[in-house]
């Protein structure tokens, strides 16, 4: 059967989570946001930071895979579990999760997508914040 | 939650201008936060993006997230990514209930 692959669609090839704990040094930028703010906090963290999330490959295909199973649809599917490292967290009270693709032809997400008041386009990365249970 | 059909129009006063529009869009709850752009209409698809996500422009609402994890554990996390012509995005989720 001849397939015809998606005009648009690029393979995901990986998701990077990391763990922020907030309040996060302020960096300096135009947008003074927390959410901005923790993008560029996480921007600036170690490699060994950043953890591989796990890819759902879907059925009969497979981010990454050999050209022939690459999915041609859009969505990727990820989870991993992300440990809370005790000692990065002394103090916080909060932290942020952030995650942030790349695409199989290497092309990494935006940092932050310019603002406008429709949201057109918006890819920054993703963010997302939880309460830490009080230290013991 | 947030109906993922729903547009702007349909949550702005009718005769908002275009300064007035961005004022009602500052005071709506954060999970009213429609997400306006076609990336984000994607996003909210997917239930475990629409409870626990940052609004779309980070500049009108304040992040939305009043889950308690307990330190030295793990959380799980989940999402979803796509590639769109060459500008990749994601959007994560903790995975459980919100």
């Amino acid at each position: 059967m001849l397939t015809v692959p998606s005009r648009a669609g690029i393979p995901i090839a990986s998701v990077r989570v990391a763990l922020v704990p907030l309040p996060t040094p302020h960096h300096d930028s135009l947008a003074d946001c927390e959410v901005h703010q923790v993008r560029l906090h996480a921007a600036t963290l170690p490699a060994e930071a950043w953890i591989d999330a796990e890819l759902d490959a879907g059925p009969a295909a497979s981010a990454g895979a050999s050209e022939g199973k690459k999915k041609q649809w859009g969505w990727t599917l990820f989870s991993t579990q992300v440990p809370l490292d005790s000692a990065l967290l002394v103090g916080a009270r909060e932290a942020a999760l952030v995650a942030y693709a790349t695409d199989a032809n290497g092309e990494r997400q935006e940092l932050q997508t310019a603002w406008n008041l429709r949201g057109v386009a918006e890819a920054s990365w993703g963010v997302v914040k939880v309460k830490l249970a009080p230290e013991a | 939650m947030t109906d993922p059909r729903m547009s702007a129009d349909k949550i702005l006063p009718p005769d908002a201008t275009p300064a007035t529009k961005e004022e009602h869009l500052k005071h709506l709850p954060a999970l009213q936060c429609v997400r306006l752009s076609n990336s984000l209409l994607h996003r909210n698809l997917l239930t475990l993006s629409t409870c626990s996500e940052f609004p779309l422009n980070c500049e009108i609402c304040d992040p939305v997230e009043d889950a308690v994890v307990e330190r030295s554990s793990s959380v799980s996390v989940k999402g979803y990514a796509v590639g769109s012509k060459g500008a990749p995005s994601c959007s994560l989720a903790l995975d459980g209930p919100c």
